[in-house]
């Protein structure tokens, strides 16, 4: 089942990965190999965008967990803008928001990685 | 002169009524989740709860229909996960049938995100925590040949 596009735009130390659609156990494989060519490429710092996003479920957000484990061993920092304020509110209930601050727009994710 | 009929406002669901009942089957196939997600958030709209109590029941029932499917029905897609939305005059109840025999006691316990990043847990785990923090009401019941039956209710 499709249901999550990524595309991934990548810069100097900083990659910004575009979600759109569903982040559920079917966004495993995608989601996973952002991260590994964003690395590839010597990125320090991954921003979500989450503005395309309608529906996380805790599939998707234990996706993320395993994106942080890998994030922390390899010193890369992650960010994220434009969580719905239900999905902000369910983040920060988990307590993801502590590991992957949420923005309020692409320039302050931005700003916040120090590029 | 004929009397005028008294007409409900489109949408609206008089609290008087008990009809408006909805049951759905669906197989134990991840994805399916959503038509019971969607359909318990329109009949939550139609009752008038706030935006963001729909999305919290859009949330509860969606990992309670994953539950159903995974523990449950063990993802055998022959066995149907049923779903019954009932309205009432001042709460909306959403009980999530499956064949199962309930939840292994270590679902129960709080997950804990640091031990998951650290590889110490399952990163998985988080379904029922989220149904337990997002509905008003939540009950599990077990019943022997018949298989498992989760109730959530949202009170207006």
């Amino acid at each position: 089942m499709e249901e999550l596009q990524v595309h991934l735009r990548l810069e100097d130390k900083l990659a910004i990965v575009d979600l759109s659609g569903d982040v559920t156990s079917f966004a495993e494989k995608k989601l996973l190999a952002a991260y590994d060519k964003a690395v590839a490429q010597k990125v320090k710092c991954l921003v979500f965008n989450f503005s395309s996003v309608n529906y996380v479920n805790s599939a998707g957000m234990s996706i993320l967990i395993t994106l942080l484990t890998r994030s922390q061993k390899q010193g890369v920092a992650l960010r994220a803008f434009g969580l719905s304020p239900h999905f902000q509110k369910i983040f920060d209930m988990v307590g993801l928001l502590k590991y992957i601050p949420h923005f309020t727009n692409e320039a302050e994710a931005r700003a916040s990685c120090g590029w | 002169m004929p009397r005028k009929r008294r007409v409900k406002p489109p949408g609206v669901i008089s609290r008087s009524e008990n009809q408006g009942e909805v049951r759905l089957s669906l197989p134990s196939c991840i994805g399916y989740e959503k038509i019971a997600m969607e359909a318990a958030a329109a009949m939550a709209r139609m009752m008038g709860f706030s935006i963001s109590r729909v999305e919290d029941l859009r949330t509860a029932v969606s990992e309670t229909c994953i539950n159903a499917m995974e523990h449950g029905n063990k993802l055998n897609a022959a066995n149907r996960v049923e779903v019954l939305i009932r309205p009432g005059p001042q709460s909306l109840m959403v009980q999530v049938f499956d064949n199962g025999t309930g939840f292994e006691s270590s679902m129960h316990s709080a997950p804990h995100l640091e031990k998951k990043i650290r590889g110490e847990e399952d990163p998985r785990g988080w379904g029922l925590f989220l149904i337990k923090h997002l509905v008003d009401h939540l009950e599990f019941k077990t019943m022997p040949k018949l298989g498992h039956v989760a109730t959530l209710t949202m009170t207006l």
